[in-house]
């Protein structure tokens, strides 16, 4: 069987001459995630031709770009080493390239041009919002945004629904698409889909690891197109709905308007945002166990249940808090709306917002402390392992405060050989050290990205909340940059690109960024040339 | 898996060595109020005699009650884990609730919660205060304030590395084997008390001779020095040393501060010579690191601070002393968030210093680099060496756990506590601040160690900073022990009853 499959991967690896190609995993797997991208691009030019926005040529140019760097990458070059390093460089990079390269529809159609700045800072945003697009965060530097009856978009819509497309992509993950289109990955599959996975483990559906990418891309596809047929429903024209679905299924919150879905101040709309933002910030293979196999999978699933307990006593909370500050005039209806919304939409990590304007219900930075700390946590926390959400995950929490409860009764009964339990389930410790490691380096994260952005000229609130925002692939942030601003006044443009960086950490779930670098350093030692002992 | 029970920790037995501690707890706070009684007789004269007659009864009173309730202890045979837990709880619970009647009875806070939340904070170490202008306070009860965070910080600095690592072998955090066994600090309990009290005794004389020559008068010298030598962080002014306006002065508490917050035992080998055990700790030369590197950049990046004025808030701050000289809110938000780090990272092991401290820093950082190496090279079978010595994984599990409870802890704070007057990085640095036992507040471009709180947020702070001190564990591994040790008195359901 190993030796079948080693003759897989030989022969997808040499597909027609061997010799010539060069091995590189690194290059391989980058090449085939901007190849992927192409495609969309070419239907975002198809839209800006529709709309008869002026950026249709530029995104055709680009969508051929990608495909041709892509492809020239791809057959250029075949697997190579595929040690856990070298996967785990390989998707970082990916991510990294994919960013930097999703900048250039926006550099050419000059969407971040404005009077005041050179054409570096344009760069410079361009590559922050297409990072933010891709890793799913949602924070944005884009001052020129439409409103609902803007007669003279100054963005096109095919530019837009490229902006949109972005996030699509990101929240599943590429990488995950990059497997089901590789021809054979074999056992390693699973090491891509894990490095990329957001969560401790990646939850495994199928035998093989290529038909759970391939299941699970199913069920994104298919809640996309369920969310885009609900939000028509709800009053939305099917353009908003298919762009806004795109991004509510990948918890992204990139919407197409300056206001977001408050531009829209639809209860119905709200709704179907709520609905379908759980449904994002809920583990993608739970859905498809529902579907498949078992009606009751949610509410046997332990981690569904912390994740619904989470939100709905932060639902509680905020309300409670706000109706005694009288932040939104005291009446229930309104503030139940807006905590219900806001939370949600924080707590699935999406960040939508239904405020109409900086000042109004639905503008968070205006409430009391009390509430925006709970924010704050909610932001940390994040949705589900498996799902299309950031931050820290509700399983990881989970499994630390079961650290804490261990240790406690440890220092009373020090002799005992106490399991780490989650409901009936047992952790192992490999696990639950890995998931301290992980609170470990995020938080090293957080302190590094905090002195480095705040060294760069930002205010200690909107730093702090960027930073765990961006770590947790969040949105807005507090302050000056919260949900009815831009980072643009908020943020130098040195520290968006900190904050940029800190996104892709967030959405690799910061192991591979941390370790990005080890390959190819230890490629770039074979290639020097050794000392001689004589 | 098996669970292998044995013998619960708050049982009669462990319930039976609590009197002693928290006598021994009284007793220091009875030796506070006669030694606050005897400044005022000196200072206060006839002004506030009532408020001395009371100090010298409550101390007297605690004195007597402390030593009696310790001779109906019997020596225990063994000191188990929990056990020393809560004798450390108890101890500390002492000295607080002599405090309490100290403050309570003198009058001069509004209400008992007030009293309470002063005797705590200052018990604790950390410095807040519902006093806007302590000057209005009597020299003994000014004192008092000063002198509760001296003795309890001597007493955190007997239990934390005199009684405990003699009792309990190998409790998370001791100092490393070298320094132990070469110095001779901890040979026996007897014998670390005699040390660790010389040593702190040394360094506050050191600082009362500094802020005298600094021109300060007797009483301020004095208080200063006690309230800097334990972190404490009192102050008899509103701008605390920044009343002074003097750099010497500023120098001087600096330097206090950074010795009050780096480890006796390290100190103790530097006097007796042992320099190579000193410059081998890597605490210490992370400590030197965060001092320099936060003295850098709060002087050079930050906006309108003095190089005496940076070195005074990062020494403050990462001792977590939580003295102010100038106001550092005004420097800039790189400022704000390095002290802020700094207040949360906290001091040294094996000093008066609160904080998460910094050798658990030391164990955090080696293991998120031998867990990144392990995924690198996944058959490298990896140890953690500190100062030479291989840190037991069952340690480095207690770190991580530590971690956690004190983050839990923290954002529980943040979410409970309530303060009308302070906005959202108001409310996350007073959270910090209470855990840390700093005992400093940033409120709108400004800092602070008076704050004016209701009830709920003033239960809320007080057990934040006994948890704070006294590490989390042994509070909760008390509470969770006394819970078990009071439900043996629930009756029992019969099974087959009739």
């Amino acid at each position: 069987m190993l030796r079948l499959e080693r003759r897989s991967e030989k022969r997808a690896a040499g597909f027609t001459a061997p010799s010539r190609r060069i091995p590189s995993t690194v290059a391989h797997i980058c090449g085939l995630a901007l190849a992927v991208i192409s495609p969309g691009l070419l239907i975002a030019a198809i839209v800006e031709f529709i709309g008869f926005g002026d950026g249709g040529p530029m995104l055709l140019l680009c969508s051929a770009i990608f495909a041709v760097v892509g492809g020239a990458l791809w057959f250029s070059t075949r697997l190579g080493d595929l040690a856990p390093r070298t996967v785990f460089a390989a998707v970082a990079w990916s991510w990294v390239l994919v960013s930097v390269m999703g900048a250039l529809p926006f550099i050419l159609t000059r969407t971040f041009q404005s009077g005041a700045s050179s054409f570096w800072i344009e760069i410079a945003d361009a590559v922050f919002e297409s990072t933010s697009g891709y890793t799913a965060t949602g924070s944005t530097v884009l001052t020129t945004l439409p409103d609902l009856d803007d007669p003279n978009p100054r963005v096109g819509q095919g530019v837009l629904f490229y902006r949109q497309l972005t996030q699509w992509y990101g929240g599943m993950g590429f990488v995950q698409l990059v497997v089901t289109v590789l021809p054979a990955l074999g056992r390693r599959a699973m090491g891509f889909i894990g490095a990329e996975a957001p969560g401790p483990t990646a939850d495994r559906i199928a035998p093989r690891a290529k038909d759970t990418a391939r299941l699970l891309w199913q069920v994104y596809i298919g809640a996309t197109l369920l969310m885009t047929v609900a939000y028509t429903v709800a009053g939305m024209s099917l353009y908003d709905g298919f762009t806004h679905s795109l991004t509510t299924a990948a918890t992204g919150g990139f919407s197409t308007y300056n206001d977001s879905l408050g531009e829209f101040d639809s209860v119905p709309i709200e709704i179907v945002a709520i609905v379908a933002m759980m449904i994002g910030g809920t583990n993608f293979a739970l859905h498809w166990l529902f579907l498949a196999r078992d009606r009751a999978v949610y509410a046997k699933d332990h981690e569904f249940r912390a994740f619904i307990a989470v939100i709905v006593a932060a639902i509680g909370a905020v309300t409670a808090m706000l109706l005694i500050g009288g932040e939104i005039g005291g009446d229930l209806g309104p503030t139940m709306r807006t905590a219900v919304f806001n939370v949600v939409s924080l707590g699935t990590s999406t960040g939508f917002g239904n405020a109409q304007g900086a000042g109004t219900a639905g503008d968070f930075v205006a409430w009391g402390a009390g509430p925006l700390i709970v924010l704050l946590i909610l932001m940390t926390v994040g949705g589900m392992s498996g799902s299309t959400a950031g931050g820290v995950k509700v399983i990881r929490i989970r499994v630390l405060g079961a650290h804490v409860h261990r240790l406690v009764a440890r220092s009373r009964q020090p002799r005992s050989v106490i399991p780490l339990r989650l409901g009936s389930n047992i952790v192992s410790d490999t696990v639950a050290h890995k998931i301290a490691v992980y609170g470990m380096a995020w938080l090293a994260m957080l302190v590094g990205g905090l002195l480095a952005v705040t060294a760069l000229g930002a205010e200690l609130e909107e730093a702090l909340s960027a930073v765990i925002g961006s770590l947790s692939n969040m949105g807005p942030a507090l302050g000056a940059a919260g949900p009815t601003a831009t980072f643009q006044d908020a943020f130098s443009t040195p520290a968006r690109l900190v904050l940029a960086f800190l996104m892709i950490a967030g959405r690799l779930e910061l192991i591979a960024v941390l370790l990005m670098f080890a390959a190819p350093r230890r490629s770039l030692r074979k290639i020097r040339p050794h000392k001689h002992t004589f | 898996m098996a669970v292998t029970r044995t013998a619960p920790a708050v049982r009669a037995g462990t319930i039976h060595v609590l009197p002693k501690p928290f006598g021994i707890g009284a007793t220091i706070g009875g030796v506070a109020a006669l030694a606050a009684a005897f400044v005022g007789l000196l200072l206060d004269r006839n002004e506030a005699l009532q408020e001395m007659m009371i100090l010298v009864v409550v101390g007297a009173g605690a004195v007597v009650g402390g030593r009696t309730l310790g001779r109906f202890q019997e020596r225990p045979k063994r000191i188990s884990p929990p056990m020393a837990m809560s004798m450390l709880v108890a101890g500390w619970s002492g000295a607080a609730l002599v405090a309490l009647i100290a403050f309570a009875l003198s009058g001069e806070f509004e209400s008992i919660p007030s009293a309470f939340f002063e005797a705590v904070s200052a018990t604790t170490t950390t410095g807040f205060t519902t006093i806007v202008d302590p000057q209005e306070l009597t020299h003994a009860m000014r004192f008092l304030r000063v002198m509760l965070p001296w003795l309890c910080g001597l007493g955190v600095l007997i239990a934390g590395m005199g009684v405990l690592p003699v009792a309990i072998a190998g409790i998370e955090l001791s100092p490393s084997r070298g320094l132990r066994r070469s110095e001779q600090l901890v040979t026996s309990t007897r014998g670390a008390v005699r040390n660790i009290f010389g040593m702190y005794l040394l360094l506050t004389a050191t600082l009362l001779l500094g802020f005298l020559l600094g021109g300060m008068g007797p009483f301020d010298a004095l208080s200063y020095a006690l309230s800097t030598a334990s972190t404490g962080g009192m102050a008899n002014h509103a701008a605390s040393i920044g009343h002074f306006d003097s750099a010497f002065i500023d120098w001087v508490a600096t330097i206090g501060m950074v010795a009050a917050g780096g480890s006796l035992v390290i100190v103790w080998a530097a006097l007796r010579g042992a320099w190579d055990s000193v410059l081998h700790s890597t605490e210490l030369r992370l400590y030197g690191c965060l001092l320099l590197i936060g003295f850098l950049g709060v002087w050079l990046i930050g906006d309108n601070l003095t190089a005496t004025e940076a070195a005074f808030s990062v020494s403050s701050m990462l001792s977590t002393t939580g003295l102010r000289s100038g106001n550092w809110a005004a420097g800039g938000s790189f400022t704000q968030a390095i002290l802020l780090i700094g207040a949360g990272i906290g001091a040294m092991t094996g000093s008066v210093g609160s904080g998460f401290r910094l050798a658990r820093v030391v164990r955090v950082a080696l293991e998120v680099r031998r867990s990144l190496r392990g995924l690198l090279y996944p058959h490298r079978i990896g140890v953690i060496r500190i100062d030479g010595e291989a840190t037991p994984e069952q340690s480095l599990e207690r770190t991580y756990g530590y971690l956690w409870a004190h983050l839990i802890t923290l954002t529980s704070i943040a979410v409970l506590v309530n303060v009308s007057s302070l906005d959202l990085m108001g409310t996350l640095t007073f959270s910090l601040s209470l855990i840390s036992n700093v005992g400093i507040v940033l409120t709108d471009e400004n800092i602070a160690a008076a704050v004016v709180l209701d009830r709920w947020s003033q239960t809320v702070a007080i057990v934040a900073m006994v948890l704070g001190r006294l590490s989390i564990y042994p509070v909760l591994v008390t509470i969770a022990g006394f819970a078990r040790w009071l439900g043996r008195f629930r009756p029992h359901r019969s099974i087959g009853g009739s």
